[in-house]
């Protein structure tokens, strides 16, 4: 199997049963008819006050609130977790070890989509958390050297998730044998020190990029746990208002959504051909500037429709940025669906071959050693449509979020207002999606 | 123009770039004035509404910068 295995899949060209302008016509109708039923339909704030209502089946209680069962699944996580490290040192091909597949397409993919469906389980799972209850760096067993600044926000977690998506992305690292093994070692270095120097708690809330990442997520989810600990059901979306604005946050969003849509872009026959002739350093250099350029783009198109906003309530662009940077979440899962929907659902086959033969030495632990990657599980065409309907929903819940959050804030007619140019910037992104995807 | 001719999308963005900066440039002029209804108060944090100290740098809340108070010298 080749590194090609694991570029990043859109489903390739797909013939269109009609023109892709009229597929782009039709979601953005969709996202304007959206917006206009919710003028009309939603005039009050459903989603901001809306409180988890717990699930009272008393098996249910016993078991989410069982440590014992916590503990099997910390300890499944950290098992995991090591066995990726140790073939991620292996010096063999990509797809000859369990590493690239679970750190790529079943951790940043698969597990991105499952955040979404179930809540927060990677809380559950978190390797680098369990490590943390494990040394005790919670008070009071442990007194952090210093508290947390709150200035720094989620800056570090920004910072870092934008380290992972360059290595994925735009570095030549992954195909280089044991260069994932280096970067998961050094990422956990970097964790235990954070947690070592503010605290478990405040360093998995602040600095742990895929902490931070995957619980954004995870509010989209109708499933939570609740204070006590037990499950609790709630409207779809309803989790995200609930997020806390902090320094770095609506960094952090940007760079998840200019990534994925960058790694689309990065496949056109346009990005292609003007990179095909370019050295290996040339190539890094140039993807490396179209990361940067895409996160930026996106965060001055959504600066530029909060500007607006702004400008209609007379108030700063920044802060109305940040208090309507959860709107963008539903739109990084779109993306994230969109974009390797078939990557996960092909290429993550891999994993059920490598899994009973993780290091790549020869094993058939669970008798899948045999597996056959079936390519067509999924066909191009109904991946076009799976890669629609995200875009399309995606945008509807961020218009639904920002929409909820608008009229919370404003007067109803100030909220409309409010409304324009960020759905203006909706219609770019969801344009801008599907020629992408489209443009494979 | 060897852009446009690549038939990738990238003219269709173009058109559209352009058509939704000038929605944008359209609705930024047209933004009216009058009374900051929902914005809120001077002595709240815009951030997250939390109650704002006097001469605060930071919001204790949130942790970001909180806006200058006019108050204040300086």
């Amino acid at each position: 199997m080749t590194v090609g295995l694991l570029a990043h899949g859109l489903g390739g060209r797909v013939d269109l049963p009609v023109p892709r302008g009229l597929f782009v016509f039709g979601a953005v109708t969709a996202l304007i008819v959206s917006f206009v039923a919710l003028a009309v339909l939603w005039p009050e704030p459903r989603l901001e006050k809306r409180r988890p209502r717990p699930i009272r089946a008393a098996w249910l209680r016993s078991v989410m609130s069982s440590a014992v069962l916590g503990w099997v699944v910390r300890a499944a996580g950290l098992v995991v977790f090591g066995v990726t490290t140790l073939a991620a040192f292996r010096p063999v091909g990509p797809t000859d070890t369990i590493a690239p597949v679970m750190v790529f397409i079943w951790f940043w993919v698969g597990l991105a989509i499952l955040q979404a469906v179930f809540g927060n389980v990677w809380a559950a799972l978190s390797p680098w958390d369990t490590l943390g209850r494990l040394l005790q760096l919670d008070p009071p067993a442990y007194r952090p050297p210093r508290a947390y600044p709150k200035a720094l926000g989620r800056w570090p977690a920004a910072v870092l998730l934008f380290g992972f998506v360059w290595f994925e992305l735009a570095s030549p690292l992954p195909e280089e044998p044991r260069a994932l093994g280096i970067a998961i070692v050094a990422y956990t270095a970097i964790t235990v020190a954070g947690m070592a120097a503010f605290g478990r708690a405040a360093w998995l809330e602040n600095g742990e990029a895929f902490g931070v990442y995957f619980g954004l997520l995870g509010r989209i989810s109708p499933l939570v746990r609740d204070d006590e600990g037990l499950l609790a059901i709630r409207p779809v979306l309803s989790g995200l208002p609930h997020v806390e604005p902090r320094p770095g946050l609506l960094a952090l969003i940007v760079v998840a959504l200019g990534s994925t849509t960058f790694d689309g872009l990065s496949r056109t026959t346009w990005w292609l051909d003007a990179t095909a002739s370019l050295t290996q350093g040339a190539t890094v250099a140039a993807a490396t500037a179209g990361l940067l350029g895409t996160i930026l783009a996106v965060a001055a198109v959504y600066s530029g429709a909060m500007a607006v906003a702004a400008g209609v309530v007379e108030a700063s662009w920044h802060p109305l940025a940040v208090r309507f940077a959860h709107s963008l979440v539903p739109i990084v899962l779109a993306y994230v669906v969109a974009h390797y929907f078939s990557f996960l659902l092909i290429e993550g086959q891999i994993g059920l071959n490598r899994i009973s033969d993780p290091l790549g030495l020869g094993w058939n632990l669970f008798g899948t050693a045999g597996w056959r990657v079936n390519l067509t599980i999924v066909s191009a065409t109904t991946t076009w449509y799976v890669q629609v309907a995200a875009i399309v929903l995606g945008h509807i819940g961020g218009v639904v979020l920002a929409h909820d959050r608008a009229i919370a804030l404003f007067d109803r007619s100030r909220a409309m207002r409010t409304q324009y140019a960020l759905l203006a910037a909706m219609v770019l992104f969801t344009a801008t999606g599907l020629l992408i995807l489209s443009g494979g | 123009m060897s852009v446009l001719a690549h038939g990738s999308g990238i003219d269709d963005l173009i058109v559209l770039v352009a058509a939704v900066g000038t929605f944008l440039l359209v609705s930024g002029l047209r933004r009216r004035r009058g009374a900051d209804a929902g914005a809120p108060a001077s002595d709240r944090c815009p951030y997250c509404d939390s109650p704002l100290e006097p001469d605060a740098v930071r919001c204790d809340g949130c942790g970001f910068l909180a806006p200058r108070n006019p108050a204040r010298p300086g």
